[in-house]
């Protein structure tokens, strides 16, 4: 099978070395070195430029090259029937459950409090510990696996969806129920997909429907995420502070308010990212599927958006 | 609208206004014609204003570099950014 590669900005060769490691006579093109598009069956995309996908006549596959596929979904040029799959990949949800489990540990056991303690030299020994009980935002692969985590280790957790879902392990709402699955919890954590329903979903109307001090930890998207309202909410005391991992603008230009506000922990988009050799194998496994007309693994439903 | 392949019949100055005008119009169209030149920031017409020259100059290499130089601005315009991959 014949391959292209589109991800501007990004470096390919982790990928390509990982792809000749499993299949040596894999024939690879590089955007925007693609001298055959008509040889192109399948391509591997990260934020390809809109459009280009139609340049390749016998394009059979499109597979992103992360989790997400947002930035695939919003190229309304893909046609209807072209097939579209992403990576789920072990290693990337045990990076993320671990950021979501350190988001969670460092609010319920306040490290930050005790490093300006230190910093003080201040010996403070009230409430070591916050009261928590954790609402996942979306119970896919990620999700489920941070419910599942959180549980073991004894906390309180509830999920949520968009999608009803029948003897689900956790305590479960739809997005129906959203209010009274936030009177329940006093930590979120968004994980849900970026589609036309998620898109803005953090924003004042939901602080305020949040128990008075929830603590925020958004690891999905950064459009979820309606950054102002955020900080007037915490400016209003409807939320207590937030880790955030993703913004509207990457990198977070220098004057964004974020850098500077004191109940706002930021990390650069490192929660968890794809590994190359963990990924390949799922995505040559596709290859294979679609050329002889099976069921795809990890298939992105269109209409869903993810 | 006329397209890259068109413009090759075109002398040279033709050409390079022909593609100047493609750009132009794929750079209002991007932006929802009229309304959306209303949300332009000084930068992105400084870019826009940069990128001119260096599409013109592009010419020399062809009409991939400019449609690779086309479609890279327009993902620019439309304000996705460099993301990690996950």
């Amino acid at each position: 099978m014949n391959l292209a590669i589109i991800c501007p900005g990004k470096n390919p060769e982790p990928w390509i070395e990982a792809l000749k490691s499993y299949q040596e006579d894999l024939d690879i093109q590089v955007y925007p070195e693609i001298t055959e598009p008509e040889k192109v069956e399948a391509v591997l995309v990260w934020q390809h430029p809109k459009g280009i996908l139609s340049d390749f006549p016998n394009l059979k596959l499109v597979s992103s090259m992360g989790a997400g596929v947002d930035h695939i979904l919003t190229d309304p040029s893909i046609p209807a029937h072209l097939p579209i799959v992403r990576i789920v990949d072990d290693r990337l949800t045990w990076s993320m459950t671990n950021y979501v489990v350190m988001g969670v540990l460092n609010y319920h056991r306040q490290i930050t409090r005790y490093q300006k303690d230190q910093k003080r030299k201040v010996w403070d020994m009230s409430n070591p510990e916050i009261p928590v009980k954790v609402g996942v935002m979306g119970v896919g692969a990620l999700g489920y696996d941070v419910l599942e985590k959180l549980d073991f280790m004894g906390f309180e957790v509830a999920g949520l969806g968009f999608t009803a879902k029948e003897n689900f392990k956790f305590p479960y709402y739809t997005k129906e129920q959203l209010n009274e699955f936030l009177q329940e919890i006093n930590v979120v954590v968004c994980l849900l997909p970026l589609t036309k329903d998620t898109e803005n979903i953090l924003d004042m109307e939901f602080f305020k429907s949040c128990q008075k001090g929830t603590y925020l930890i958004n690891v999905a998207r950064g459009k979820h995420l309606v950054e102002e309202d955020l900080i007037n909410a915490i400016n209003e005391g409807y939320i207590s502070g937030a880790l955030l991992d993703v913004y509207r603008k990457e990198p977070l230009p220098k004057n964004h308010l974020f850098w500077d506000q004191e109940k706002i922990t930021i990390t650069p988009h490192i929660a968890s990212v794809t590994n190359p050799k963990a990924a390949v194998p799922q995505i040559l496994e596709n290859f294979s599927r679609v050329k002889n007309n099976h069921e795809l693994l990890n298939s992105v439903d269109r209409e869903k958006g993810y | 609208m006329l397209s890259f392949k068109d413009a090759s019949i075109y002398m040279p100055l033709n050409t390079i206004a022909v593609y100047w005008n493609e750009f132009f119009i794929a750079f209002v169209l991007s932006y929802n014609c009229l309304t959306g030149l209303k949300i332009l920031t000084s930068s992105k017409i400084i870019s826009f204003l940069i990128s001119g020259p260096m599409i013109l100059c592009s010419y020399s290499k062809g009409v991939k570099e400019f449609r690779t130089l086309h479609y890279e601005f327009s993902n620019h315009l439309s304000g996705e950014e460099s993301r990690t991959m996950d």
